[in-house]
């Protein structure tokens, strides 16, 4: 098998008693959308706070293409091709939507100690900024200030300014979350038109979508991997059917 | 590009009235001195003058904290360095001497002004690369305690003056003008001040701007996207000081005197009030707060001497009450567009 | 020796003021996230307070419930119209309102007592020294001080530690919204957290009175210190605040002793006065730039 865009091995996070990563070996092909799916509690949201960079961990090993990043913080991981959504939206409120995406093209263009120049006017910032829009099906809101935007609207830049860092490897927590029937469904065709083209790590709750979606399955439960496979293999598997419907969620 | 540019993107049209209004202002103070001297009262430009330099230090201030987002109330530090810089100067070249042995005095505002620019930055730099490594109230408090601390280091230095200060006989020179002159000096001052509130509205629309503004709504934002905050604090924190110490090396001339006041805090906090009165995070408003609040205190002081009696509530009012302070008044009275 | 052991004295007593300070004011920026200019005047106005009601009545026992009364009033008044509107507020706001309320306090207090300072003297109930050690001999009342300093001390880190408001009071300063999403009626938890920062304060201002100038703008001097304090102790810390407080007591009041002495040996008498004062006196900022450097959360941080 090639080698794995991300390698995660021995992962261990506690907080004081509590154990959130609890020896976490994870492995995400390049090309493929790798979800991740759990009992609330589980840990998948701190699973993938420490791979970004923003939690440390207290044990284990990450790669990414092979090389190690933990000692790396979050902006140098984003720059070796990491980039994540938000469960709950991080974004420039006082910004319009281009600006928050442009911001991010800007990033990837290298440093910003540029005093020179009216960014706004910067061709190469803005037609770029808005291919990405357009390609979100967001370019005519594109002036619009994030506080103004709908939830829905605002969990779809997030998902721009992701792209925009023209990442590697994306993660992604939750961006189905508080969105309505119609919203949901673009997402999934946007994620789907991905497919192959953005390596993505997937945490989700909404089962229609991860078995749309999903290349493989990995199953988190109190911290710790307890299956991984195919969408059939995780349908089928014992120890999951009893984590999600016979002990309860966590 | 409009003056709120950082907060307010990609607005539509009133920016003829914004021009104009903007016209106004500029060929208003530049007239300044030949309306006073008619309307017979001379006096006003050397208040003219006080206005215009708070302005600058004000708009340094600003450019950390309103659109960096880094409340800094050290920035007495800045000025009062920049103020000493000239004044120690001056002494040198007076004395015919040589400062810590290698550095020869001068009284030319060409050395001197770049002078306070570069040391007010350095000195930016070394508290800034120590206090940006935290935040919030810890930020706040340790800008504080540093600007405090060379409070007391110059208090203690008697050979320039401790506590008394010192006296600069003679305005520093540029070209052979006569600095002395209150319209002269006025004039200089004003073309400083247009210097550097153009340098100001050029790095805000800039990308570093860019940066800074989002750094200012959401750290963690920005490095998500690839960006380590710090770095970029701590150059406007940098800008920030260099600004600052200008307007302290313009008020040493001006006053032809320099003491420990300029570093107290409470000059870190009527930097901060013009700030805010003026309304923070946008281009002009640093203008706006420093002639209110000088205006204010020279209005107050002649009526009472427990003037800070009357300016306490009031501030208290303009900060409870308002929002976006004078420009944000401004605004809302139909001279240009509302603010965030 | 006794020299050195007496200033080390002095240390510990300066030390537990300024730990009656910082405690009130680390749980005041820890668990209601406010930055508070106007701690410093309680300070004052307990000083004020005391230093009146003694001169008026010659009681020592109504000058202290002079200056805590005061104190908690002024505190409780600070609170309700001010304080309030200002927790949602930005860290820029909060200074400056309550740099506003400095600017109205002490000129308010200047129209009521002028600008000189007050004389206090010791109650003479505690004036007089007492022999410690053979060949030390120390004031009564700078004890006395310690005594109370170390009572209250040790009656926060019982409070808490060990009762169901002190729990609150640790969880709040640790996660200050998880307090909240508890369900915690949070305005009485900031009000008592409020109240008892006063009083403490106006103690220490009350206790200071005869051994520090009771004039206008004491409270901004010593707050500055405090907050030197809080941020090398660590922001939401008791524990922080107290060996914070002692740290800089110690520092301050050593340095302030013996560095002019030991400049004394390279240079004139009042140049090296001059110096010695100006370099002790920026002693505990250097104390807390070198803390800074290593431990940019403080020595003690209520979370880590």
């Amino acid at each position: 098998m090639t080698k794995p865009l991300l390698s995660v091995r021995g992962l261990r996070k506690r907080f004081g008693g509590l154990i959130a990563t609890d020896n976490v070996d994870l492995d995400v092909v390049e090309g493929e959308i790798h979800a991740l799916i759990g009992p609330n509690g589980a840990g998948k949201t701190t699973l993938l706070t420490q791979l970004f960079g923003e939690l440390s961990h207290d044990e284990g090993e990450i790669r990414l293409e092979g090389e190690p990043i933990d000692a790396l913080a979050t902006p140098q991981r984003v720059q070796r091709g990491l980039a994540r959504t938000f469960q709950i939206n991080q974004l420039l409120p006082d910004f319009s939507m281009l600006d928050n995406v442009a911001l991010a093209v800007q990033a990837r263009q290298g440093h910003s100690f540029r005093f020179l120049g009216d960014a706004r006017r910067d061709k190469s910032l803005r037609q770029r900024a808005r291919e990405h829009l357009t390609a979100a099906g967001l370019a005519h809101r594109a002036e619009v200030k994030v506080a103004d935007l709908s939830h829905g609207e605002q969990k779809q830049l997030e998902f721009a300014i992701a792209l925009a860092c023209e990442p590697r490897l994306l993660l992604l927590d939750e961006p189905m979350a508080g969105l309505g029937h119609a919203e949901s469904e673009q997402m999934v065709a946007m994620l789907s038109g991905l497919k192959g083209r953005v390596t993505m790590l997937l945490v989700e709750h909404d089962m229609d979508a991860v078995f749309a979606l999903a290349d493989r399955i990995s199953v988190l439960v109190y911290g710790r991997i307890i299956a991984t496979g195919t969408a059939q293999e995780i349908r089928d598997n014992e120890d999951v059917r009893t984590a999600y419907l016979g002990d309860g969620d966590a | 590009m409009s003056e709120d540019a950082i907060t307010h993107p990609g607005s539509p049209a009133p920016s003829t009235g914004r021009a104009l209004m903007r016209l106004a202002l500029a060929l208003g103070l530049v007239a300044l001195p030949f309306l006073v001297q008619a309307l017979g009262q001379p006096a006003l430009v050397p208040l003219a003058t006080r206005v215009l330099i708070y302005a600058i230090a004000a708009a340094s201030l600003n450019l950390a904290l309103g659109f960096g987002g880094m409340v800094s109330f050290g920035h007495a530090a800045f000025f009062g360095i920049g103020g000493y810089v000239v004044g120690i100067l001056y002494r040198t070249y007076v004395d015919d001497g040589l400062f810590l042995g290698l550095i020869p005095g001068t009284g030319q505002l060409l050395i001197t002004l770049p002078a306070a620019i570069l040391v007010g930055g350095l000195l930016a730099l070394l508290i800034g690369a120590l206090s940006l490594r935290t935040s919030g109230v810890q930020f706040i408090m340790i800008t504080l305690a540093f600007a405090q601390m060379l409070f007391f280091l110059f208090v203690s230095l008697k050979a320039y003056g401790g506590d008394d200060g010192m006296t600069i006989r003679r305005r520093n020179e540029l070209f052979g003008l006569n600095t002395r002159d209150d319209i002269t000096f006025y004039f200089i001052c004003l073309a400083v001040a247009a210097l550097v509130f153009l340098a100001l509205w050029r790095i805000v629309g800039s990308r570093f701007g860019m940066v800074l503004a989002g750094i200012r709504q959401n750290e963690r934002r920005m490095a998500a996207i690839g960006i380590a905050p710090y770095r970029y604090k701590l150059a406007a924190f940098v800008i920030s000081g260099m600004g600052t110490g200008l307007a302290g090396a313009l008020m040493a001339n001006y006053l032809r005197f320099v003491s420990p006041d300029m570093l107290h805090w409470t000059k870190s906090g009527e930097l901060m009030i013009m700030v805010i009165l003026g309304g923070v995070g946008t281009l002009l408003g640093p203008l706006f707060g420093a002639a209110a609040l000088v205006i204010l205190e020279t209005v107050l002081t002649s009526l009472t001497e427990h003037w800070q009696l009357i300016l306490g509530p009031i501030l208290l009012l303009v900060v409870l009450f308002t929002q976006g302070g004078l420009n944000g008044l401004f605004n809302r009275l139909g001279l240009g567009r509302s603010e965030r | 020796m006794t020299l050195v052991l007496e200033q080390l004295l002095n240390g510990l007593q300066f030390g537990v003021m300024l730990f009656l300070l910082a405690a009130g004011l680390t749980l005041i920026f820890g668990i209601m996230g406010v930055i508070n200019l106007a701690h410093g005047s309680l300070y004052m106005v307990g000083a004020y307070a005391a230093a009146f009601a003694a001169a008026q009545t010659g009681s020592v026992f109504l000058a202290i419930l002079a200056g805590l009364a005061a104190a908690a009033i002024v505190g409780m008044a600070m609170e309700l119209f001010v304080l309030r509107r200002l927790y949602a507020r930005d860290h820029l706001d909060q200074v400056l309102a309550t740099f506003a309320l400095i600017l109205i306090f002490n000129q308010s207090v200047t129209l009521l007592f002028g600008r000189q300072p007050l004389f206090v003297s010791v109650p003479s109930v505690l004036n007089g020294s007492v022999q410690l050690l053979p060949g030390l001999t120390y004031p009564i009342y700078r004890l006395i001080i310690i005594a109370v300093g170390l009572l209250v001390a040790l009656g926060l880190y019982l409070l808490i530690n060990r009762t169901r408001i002190g729990m609150l009071v640790r969880a709040g300063a640790t996660h200050r919204e998880m307090v909240r999403a508890l369900g915690v009626d949070i305005r009485l938890l900031y009000t008592a957290v409020f109240g008892l920062g006063a009083l403490l304060a106006g103690l220490a201002g009350l206790m200071a009175g005869p051994i520090l100038a009771v004039q206008v703008g004491m409270g901004e001097q010593i707050l500055i210190m405090t907050f030197v304090v809080v941020v090398i102790g660590g922001v939401g810390s008791i524990r922080g605040a107290f060996f914070g407080a002692l740290l800089v007591g110690l520092v301050d009041t050593v340095l302030r002793a013996f560095l002019p002495g030991l400049l004394r040996q390279v240079m004139t008498g009042s140049e090296a006065d001059a110096l010695g004062a100006g370099l002790a006196s920026m002693g505990i900022y250097m104390l807390m730039a070198v803390v800074l450097l290593v431990r940019p959360k403080g020595l003690f941080p209520a979370n880590v």
